[in-house]
């Protein structure tokens, strides 16, 4: 992507081609497939013949019988479900406040002046950190765990949006106004498409925020949940399923990282080349 | 055809300009009055940082000078400069397909799409970008990104087109052929045109008039009509073209 060299914006913003590098995507290419089926073959191997313990690290096949039974049984679905809600209903609150408050900032120097100094503080706080006191706010239901999520996913979204406004090219505002663009038009044409790659760029590290924080909240305070699942796996020892949820977890960041990237591509082709 | 029949477009009288930042002012623009007749094709050319592009953006209103007063003349005075601007760089939106972008003007003053994509298409055609009315603008090259710039404008019926600079980042051979296609649509419908270029052979191919500007701050020093025929040859004109090129550069001389 060639593009101009903007002035990097302040925070985390990351340059869209950056994010895509460290982000680091999967790709179904037959080296990731050659790899993976290499890997997990000297492994099955070594179990066997005894170099590695099966009992901490068991053999791949155990492992995939017991995701199997996990799946059959019944018992992984609604554990998914519930994570899969988790993330979606978080990263949806975080990122819509995020998209709001970082447009709001965005145009408004004197807000952004105001709100500066309170994001700055906060942000650099593991948003984990923060649960203990939301279950204080929101009670140890489910609000304060959308919460905890929302909290994580709001941050990238609001620096990124804050940052796709403020390198908006200023030739693109003066031709609208050339034209005789009113306030609304600016806003609908020039503003919001111009600034929508850094927001997807947000988008993309909120998401793995929510992930991250779903995960986490679900292994601290949760009886539902991949990450409570994954934590009674450990309580109970049964470490082939420890490695088969591990698996899962795997599964559903490859799947949202990819949604995202796919998303990203349909609503800003000329940003997202690859 | 001469243009001095022609009643006054723009004028410009006294227009004076100074940035101001933190470390202090600026003078732009010093006491610059200028003259453009409908349908005149007008360049003005300057060393960089001479304020050329300030004075167009002045005209433009996109910048409000710090002395001195801009009107628009004759019948179509209401429009002023309303949608005629084309620039260097970036003058496409990313986001909007080539023929969006050409539509660009024509949505915002609320024609309904069907017909505004009627409109575009006609100047596609005549850009030659007919079959890239569906592509994003980074699908295409510096120089067809040009003629897009150039179509929004034209389809807008923008009586004044203000162009800066608008084939400075092409390579030679293409910008030759953006003059010569500019010259046409120009010939064809003759709308007033000012033309901040700093390459003195660009102006005196393409003008009626060049208006020669000093270093900062930009005072206008000489005033020279192009009396060349048209359309421009400028291999049979090539002795006068020579003379005309030779006299602006002296303009510029006793100033550099």
């Amino acid at each position: 992507m060639s593009h101009p060299s903007r002035p990097t914006p302040s925070h985390e913003a990351a340059p869209t081609t950056t994010a895509v590098r460290a982000a680091m995507p999967v790709r179904w290419t037959p080296r990731f497939l050659l790899v993976w089926v290499a890997v997990l073959a000297l492994w099955e191997v070594l179990v066997r013949v005894g170099v590695l313990r099966g009992l901490f690290l068991p053999a791949p096949s155990a492992i995939g019988r017991s995701l199997f039974t996990l799946a059959e049984s019944g018992a992984l679905a609604p554990h998914l479900g519930a994570t899969l809600l988790r993330i979606t209903a978080g990263l949806g609150v975080g990122a819509a406040i995020g998209v709001l408050l970082g447009l709001l900032m965005g145009t408004s120097r004197p807000l952004q002046r105001t709100i500066d100094p309170l994001v700055a503080a906060l942000h650099p706080i593991p948003k984990l950190a923060f649960f203990p006191l939301l279950i204080v706010l929101f009670g140890v239901g489910e609000r304060s765990k959308l919460a905890a999520v929302a909290l994580g996913a709001f941050f990238p979204m609001l620096l990124n949006t804050m940052a796709g406004v403020r390198s908006l090219n200023p030739v693109h505002l003066e031709l609208a106004r050339n034209h005789g663009a009113t306030r609304a038009q600016l806003f609908g044409r020039i503003l919001l498409p111009g600034s929508l790659p850094m927001m997807l760029t947000g988008l993309r590290l909120s998401s793995n925020v929510a992930f991250h924080s779903t995960i986490g909240v679900e292994m601290v305070g949760s009886r539902t949940g991949i990450g409570s699942l994954l934590w009674l796996s450990w309580q109970t020892f049964r470490i082939d399923q420890l490695y088969a949820v591990l698996a899962v977890i795997a599964a559903i960041g490859i799947a949202l990282a990819t949604l995202v990237r796919l998303v990203a591509a349909r609503l800003a082709p000329w940003q997202s080349e690859r | 055809m001469s243009t001095a029949s022609l009643g006054v477009h723009v004028r410009g009288e006294r227009l004076s300009h100074t940035f101001t930042s933190g470390r202090g002012n600026v003078a732009a623009l010093d006491d610059v009055s200028l003259t453009l007749r409908h349908g005149e094709f007008v360049c003005v050319v300057g060393p960089s940082g001479c304020g050329k592009s300030t004075l167009l953006r002045i005209v433009a209103g996109l910048e409000a000078p710090t002395g001195g007063e801009v009107h628009f003349e004759g019948p179509r005075a209401a429009h002023g400069a309303r949608g005629g601007l084309v620039v260097q760089e970036h003058g496409t939106f990313p986001w909007m397909t080539v023929q969006d972008n050409v539509a660009f003007g024509l949505e915002l003053r609320g024609m309904p799409p069907r017909e505004r994509r009627a409109l575009a298409m006609t100047w596609l055609e005549r850009v030659g970008l007919a079959n890239f009315a569906n592509h994003l603008p980074h699908e295409l090259s510096v120089g067809m990104r040009q003629r897009i710039g150039i179509a929004r404008a034209m389809v807008t019926d923008a009586p004044l087109l203000l162009m800066d600079e608008p084939f400075g980042a092409l390579d030679a051979q293409t910008r030759r052929l953006m003059q010569d296609e500019l010259l046409a649509i120009w010939a064809s419908d003759r709308r007033t045109v000012l033309f901040v270029t700093h390459d003195i052979d660009e102006a005196v191919r393409l003008a009626d008039r060049v208006l020669v500007m000093s270093p900062r701050p930009g005072r206008l020093v000489a005033d020279v009509a192009i009396p060349l025929a048209r359309p421009r040859d400028l291999r049979r004109d090539a002795v006068a073209a020579q003379t005309l090129i030779d006299d602006i550069w002296s303009q510029l001389a006793p100033q550099a």
